[in-house]
């Protein structure tokens, strides 16, 4: 196990390691010169040249990345191109509210999710089961930003029980944190709740019809204890799996419906260093996005093992 | 086993979505509050939370946006103002000014006033703040002072500026950037302005988080009348829908600049209004000159021909704009009349146009288009009008990061369609757009007129006479050289919540918010 853990740990380091390489590269190969953006409309070549040598951005790529590098290992992610704010400092800003939404939208996303999965398991091929298909599949279909859109619509703008826009953290004031996250958490938990609830509905179906379900259902142990101590464990595999998945797509998620909600996350701040081509800012958030779900996937991976011994790989 | 939590479950999701559609289909009846009704008479106090799009600099003589100047003009007073509806200029922190010979500026500063951190605003200020925008080696305004050979401290309250050649736009561009006057102290202490920005406007700097929020606070030692409010939340938000959101559900009270596609949304609130007005911001695309169709007048004057700016304006900006022929709107002071009117929509002449310039069968144009979604509609809407004219457009969508150098440096595309948010002197944005030298044309022959021309409409003070030689100009650039390709003034857009009063829109088009109030 230990051995296993070790193991495991090196290729999550290989893997930061690759991707690192790969984002930088990305920023690199992607047309546009930041240079341009940062000196503006009116900029005359010499203006521009003077701030490509002042951002380090004529030096050769090689000497950029191992700058880069030396840096991320010394806690150090550059510089914002425009703000001129240490990338670290808008992480540090940014990352706890964007991980607050995904937290929330994948509570939302838990708590939704598998108990449709076992309802629709425990009458499949019936009209609840219809229904719950149908409103999973619809959750798949539907773009968050525009369900988002749409619960602003109705929550902030026609009944006004809910703020539009905006972000409060529930540990700074629980009753506005949590007025201001259900839309959010909302439009970014329907597509993995209707993933979860998918999944869970299937591996539900296949544990219900083992035999030893039958056999406990035949000593009379009672239908309530059956499906959520016996059966909801032995389908949890695959659950985890996609909610695993899901945490990833969740950050993806949190992109978009930041802009919708006016949230000030890692989202947001990708999408504006992207457009300005500022290479640090998207460089930093995005080691940050793959670290976390490097380390989502490795604890998934631990939650296997807990939740099926048989399971030891690791 | 019956399951009714979970079956309540289902049936509140089910109808969660059924909500969902009909919001989708809803509409409300537009009943649009009268501006004139809203917020009633100055009341003093209070915090306006305004909406902003982009992330603003604030050292005013380094910024580049043009979204920069709305949050600008509550710290940094400028010397010379603008007259809200024409843009003529009027005084400011300079009380008059006076060309005592025409390459001598004289300007008389209003006396008692003071930079928020204590400075006194005094000649020394106006001599530092002038050198600081032409020297410094960022500097975004040094083309803008480019006649200013020195600076002479005669008192406290009087500055001569000895100019190179006469040069009569100086007075509205000093009402821009490069008249924002910022602390001399501040600077030489080494304080970066962008960080803590330090000016005379009547608020002060409180904090700024990057990419989010800035505050102000009313500057109580402010030399005028101070403003109504006690402060200023500035919030950063680049999606006009969101910001519609916030402000239609009472959580912001002002939209710097909104969307023409959201105006419908605040016009069926209740809660809040829009105003709308003419903008010195213009949508056009540029030509390479020097190979490639546009290298001959006849396909430059077919494509202006070719387009119908009256529908591009009322399925671009619902009408709300204006056809733009010239540099500046018809609401301008310099507006030079016939001038601007040479191109009408007419497909027979551009077709007759292209066939003699050799094209008989028609010819494509290579087009490059910003990402921005009004640029993008605005070419879509030419392409299928110049169709009709034998022109085929091959468009390319790009962001202004990488349009720029593909077009300016690596010698790609025929046309590059960028808006030009304008400048208070006109002179400013022909001696930007036209000259050979100017970052915007590339390996460009200029009209040997041209600067003779230019120099004109700076040679004398009087607006007539200005208006005439601007006339002149446009003649040179339009009519006799197709230099230019206008499609459309945009309309300048501002939503606030009806609580908001005393707000005056002006055509330049950059909101400025000094004087509003807010009813309780």
């Amino acid at each position: 196990m230990v051995t296993a853990l070790r193991r495991k740990v090196v290729s999550v380091l290989l893997t930061l390691l690759f991707a690192s390489a790969m984002v930088f590269l990305i920023t690199y190969l992607v047309p546009g010169d930041p240079a341009v953006v940062v000196a503006g409309e009116q900029a005359t070549p010499e203006q521009i040249a003077l701030v490509r040598s002042e951002l380090g951005l004529d030096d050769p790529i090689v000497e950029q990345y191992g700058r880069f590098m030396w840096g991320v290992l010394h806690g150090d992610l550059g510089t914002s191109l425009f703000t001129r704010e240490p990338v670290v400092d808008i992480v540090a800003r940014t990352l706890p509210r964007t991980m607050e939404l995904v937290v929330a939208g994948l509570v939302v996303a838990i708590a939704a999710g598998i108990p449709l999965g076992i309802a629709a398991a425990m009458r499949a091929r019936t009209a609840t089961d219809g229904v719950i298909r149908a409103v999973s599949t619809a959750g798949l279909a539907i773009p968050n930003f525009w369900f988002g859109l749409i619960l602003v619509s109705i929550f902030a703008l026609e009944w006004a029980v809910l703020p539009a826009t905006g972000f409060v953290s529930v540990f700074d004031d629980p009753v506005e944190g949590l007025a201001h996250q259900v839309l959010p958490a909302l439009a970014i938990g329907l597509t993995a709740m209707a993933a979860i609830a998918r999944q869970t509905r299937s591996a539900m179906i296949e544990v219900l019809s083992a035999d030893f379900v039958r056999t406990q259902r035949a000593m009379g142990v009672p239908g309530r204890a059956i499906v959520w101590q016996h059966a909801l464990k032995n389908a949890s595999i695959p659950v985890v799996t996609i909610i695993g998945l899901d945490i990833s797509r969740l950050i993806g998620g949190a992109v978009v419906v930041e802009t919708v909600f006016g949230i000030s996350g890692l989202g947001g701040a990708l999408v504006s260093a992207t457009t300005q081509r500022d290479f640090p800012v998207v460089q930093g958030v995005i080691l940050v996005v793959v670290f976390l779900v490097v380390i989502v996937n490795l604890l998934i991976d631990v939650l296997y093992t807990w939740l099926d011994p048989r399971i030891q790989g690791v | 086993m019956s399951h009714p939590p979970l079956r309540r479950l289902v049936m509140a999701l089910a109808c969660l979505l059924l909500l969902a559609g009909l919001a989708a289909c809803g509409t409300r009846d537009g009943a649009s509050a009268d501006p004139a009704a809203a917020a009633g008479p100055p009341v003093a106090g209070g915090i306006l939370r305004a909406v902003t799009e982009g992330d603003p600099r604030l050292d005013p003589h380094l910024g580049t946006l043009g979204t920069d100047h709305y949050v600008l003009y509550p710290l940094y007073d400028r010397l010379v103002e603008f007259n809200p509806e024409d843009l003529t200029a009027v005084p400011g922190l300079a009380s008059k000014w006076e060309y005592t010979t025409p390459s001598t500026l004289v300007l008389t500063l209003n006396q008692g006033v003071t930079f928020h951190d204590g400075t006194p605003f005094d000649a020394e200020a106006v001599k530092f703040n002038i050198e600081r925008a032409k020297n410094e080696e960022k500097s975004s305004v040094k083309a803008d002072l480019k006649s200013i050979d020195s600076v002479e401290v005669v008192d406290a309250s009087t500055v001569q500026l000895n100019l190179n050649r006469p040069d009569t736009a100086l007075p509205l561009v000093f009402s821009d950037r490069a008249g924002m006057m910022v602390s001399p102290t501040a600077v030489q202490n080494g304080t970066n302005l962008d960080d803590n920005p330090v000016g005379t406007g009547p608020f002060q700097f409180v904090s700024r988080v990057p990419g989010e929020s800035l505050e102000y606070e009313r500057y109580p030692a402010y030399w005028r009348p101070g403003p109504h409010l006690d402060g200023i939340k500035i919030t950063l938000l680049d999606d006009s829908r969101t910001a519609t959101n916030a402000l239609v559900s009472g959580q912001q009270d002002f939209i710097m600049q909104l969307d023409v596609a959201d105006k419908a949304r605040v016009d069926s609130s209740d809660a809040a209004r829009v105003v709308v007005g003419p903008s010195l911001a213009v949508a056009r695309c540029t030509f390479r000159f020097e190979k490639g169709p546009f290298s001959d007048v006849r396909i430059r004057e077919a494509v202006n021909y070719g387009i119908d700016r009256d529908a591009i304006n009322k399925v671009n900006t619902q009408g709300l704009g204006e056809p733009a022929n010239a540099a500046v709107p018809s609401s301008h002071w310099a507006y030079p009349g016939a001038a601007a009117q040479v191109y009408t929509h007419d497909v027979a002449k551009a077709k007759q146009l292209v066939t003699e310039a050799g094209y008989p069968n028609g010819l494509t144009i290579q087009t490059v288009v910003v990402t921005s979604q009004d640029d993008r509609s605005m070419v879509e809407a030419m392409q299928a009008q110049l169709a009709e004219a034998g022109i085929t457009l091959n468009v390319t969508v790009l962001d202004a990061a990488e349009a720029q150098p593909a077009f300016r440096e690596r010698g790609e595309f025929d046309m590059f369609c960028i808006g030009w948010s304008g400048r208070p002197d006109p002179y400013q944005t022909y001696a930007a757009l036209y000259p050979s030298a100017s970052p915007y044309v590339v390996d460009f022959a200029e009209p040997a007129e041209l600067q003779a021309d230019l120099a004109e409409t700076v040679a004398v003070s009087d607006l007539d006479q200005r208006k005439a030689a601007f006339a002149k100009l446009q003649d040179l650039v339009t009519r006799q050289n197709a230099l230019d390709f206008h499609v459309i003034f945009r309309p300048t857009v501002q939503a606030m919540s009806n609580k908001v009063g005393g707000y005056e829109q002006n055509i330049y088009g950059k909101p400025i918010i000094n004087n509003v109030w807010l009813a309780k």
